[in-house]
């Protein structure tokens, strides 16, 4: 079974702050079974781990990372987007029609192309999951050949994708080349993604 | 012992449709479509049979317990009841596949004891075979794309269950999950802690591999359950009476009680267990491996259909605890504690 907490998720907005410090953003759920019920406040991880250490007898303190309805922000600010007049004004995602105020309540992507939309919106503490580490994980098998040359076409898609971001299309070519060379190799898989 | 402890261990996968808007957003036509393709594929492959495919709201309530209590629904999923919902079984419980919940597709598997790596080899299977007629949201940079952040990357939530009283008792659960969560692990309890059950899951399936995952989650369970049985020793070595105390008063009340709500089960059946683990409890015709099936066993829906059959009133029906202590009854009527 799957307990409701661990379906929890981080929330991308909001701004809920430490219930103790009243600075930092609060990023832990505390539980305290005391034996009378239950009570419930939202820390930072630096007066969590404090309330931690005051915990006596049989006094239970459960950490939880805040769940997504508690809105509550876990390190993440978003920024605005500025228009050649510098106006704010907020990104739409033409696919699904989700708009960047949608993602910021929700904190759902709509489709596959919001992902590229907003991402950039989203200041991680951890930058991998903006850009970042290379993936590590399963390949698709749509991708041509094995899991070795699976990994090597990730390799050249993410290269093509820098270089054409740095606009030095004469190298990108080469790449799209050997792209196209080992699509030729497996005939109905697709390389580009 | 340590299989004892780590009572049993799950995974989910979560996966979306290239082209299709996310389920939160779709219209009909889309979820539609996304329905009938998953359905179509898993008819085909496999055994006759072997996929038994439903929409989500033909389900009755108690099914829904029944099979969020065996760990093959998600609280989430069971919860809301949108448009062209399927649920699908593999194998009478091997694993499952949720359609148009948070995502277009989310796999389950989950079984007895420390199994990740079994549980990894059933759900990638399940796994290729839905990509040969759903092409998967993929990005070169952040793999899988999924509706919420978190889980993009591998898809994957890995999570063991644990059966820690000990630790609960004596107030160390709280530091250990802040030391979790600075590995990007959580800890979380089932039952609101009931019993003394709680699990371990990764927070992000970002950045990392499915491997890393499952080895994070399995080391890190592996771990406190170490320490679970160092505080038990502890706990019978300083105060030994206190201990036989409280597990033989639980076998008797286990033994005696004609209504017992499901908290109180879970406790009692907790402690029990850790007086077999500890050879306090002789006879009890049931092994240390058993905590969870008996606490499975106890619970609403459980009961409603393995004890008592169509025709119940319902899950809050007060007769639920009635025959939850009845279970009780015969589960341990040849038990005695070590004197």
């Amino acid at each position: 079974m799957f307990s409701d907490g661990s379906d929890w998720k981080d929330a991308p907005g909001g701004a809920r702050t430490c219930d103790v410090c009243g600075v930092d953003p609060a990023t832990v759920h505390v539980l305290r079974f005391d034996g009378e019920g239950m009570n419930h406040s939202h820390l930072c991880q630096e007066c969590a781990e404090g309330e931690a250490g005051q915990v006596e007898g049989a006094a239970l303190v459960v950490a939880m990372p805040v769940p997504a309805s508690a809105g509550v922000a876990h390190g993440r600010v978003f920024g605005g987007s500025v228009d050649e007049n510098g106006e704010l004004f907020s990104p739409l995602c033409v696919v699904c029609g989700t708009t960047l105020n949608d993602f910021r309540e929700s904190g759902l992507f709509g489709c596959a192309a919001c992902h590229e939309l907003f991402r950039g919106h989203v200041a991680e503490v951890e930058e991998s999951s903006v850009e970042g580490v290379e993936y590590q994980g399963k390949i698709p098998l749509r991708l041509p050949g094995d899991k070795t040359e699976r990994r090597e076409v990730i390799r050249l898609q993410r290269m093509l994708r820098e270089l054409i971001d740095s606009e030095r299309f004469e190298e990108a070519a080469g790449v799209r080349d050997r792209l196209t060379d080992i699509e030729a190799d497996f005939p109905g898989r697709r390389v580009d993604g | 012992m340590d299989s004892a402890l780590i009572l049993a261990t799950g995974l989910t996968v979560s996966r979306n449709e290239v082209a299709a808007p996310f389920p939160h957003v779709a219209d009909e036509a889309s979820l539609r479509s996304i329905a009938e393709r998953v359905e179509s594929v898993l008819r085909r492959c496999g055994a006759p049979g072997e996929w038994e495919v439903q929409h989500l709201g033909s389900l009755p309530p108690v099914q829904r317990n029944y099979l969020l209590e065996r760990g093959l629904m998600t609280p989430s999923f069971a919860a809301n009841t949108g448009s062209w919902r399927l649920y699908a079984l593999f194998q009478g419980g091997r694993a499952a596949v949720e359609v148009n919940g948070g995502d277009h597709l989310r796999l389950l598997t989950s079984g007895a004891g420390d199994v990740l790596s079994d549980l990894w080899a059933t759900i990638d299977s399940v796994d290729d075979q839905l990509e040969t007629e759903i092409p998967y949201a993929f990005d070169e940079r952040w793999g899988y794309l999924t509706a919420h952040l978190d889980d993009s990357g591998t898809g994957l939530r890995a999570y063991a269950t644990i059966h820690v009283p000990g630790l609960m008792i004596t107030g160390r659960l709280g530091g250990i999950a802040l030391g979790l969560a600075r590995q990007g692990l959580g800890l979380a309890p089932l039952w609101n802690g009931a019993g003394g059950v709680f699990q371990v899951f990764n927070k992000r399936a970002q950045g990392t591999s499915e491997g890393r995952i499952t080895e994070a989650v399995a080391a890190a369970s592996a771990d406190i359950v170490d320490q679970e049985r160092t505080v038990r020793k502890r706990l019978f070595r300083e105060n030994p009476v206190s201990v036989r105390d409280h597990i033989g008063r639980a076998l008797g009340t286990a033994q005696q009680a004609w209504s017992v709500s499901n908290a109180e089960g879970l406790t009692l059946v907790s402690s029990i267990q850790v007086g077999v683990v500890m050879g306090l409890i002789e006879d009890s015709g049931l092994g240390a491996e058993d905590t969870l099936r008996m606490m499975r066993r106890i619970q609403p829906a459980h009961l409603v259909i393995d004890e008592v059959g169509p025709g119940f009133a319902g899950l809050e029906d007060p007769q639920v605890d009635e025959v939850r202590a009845r279970t009780l009854r015969r589960l341990f009527a040849g038990a005695r504690a070590e004197l």
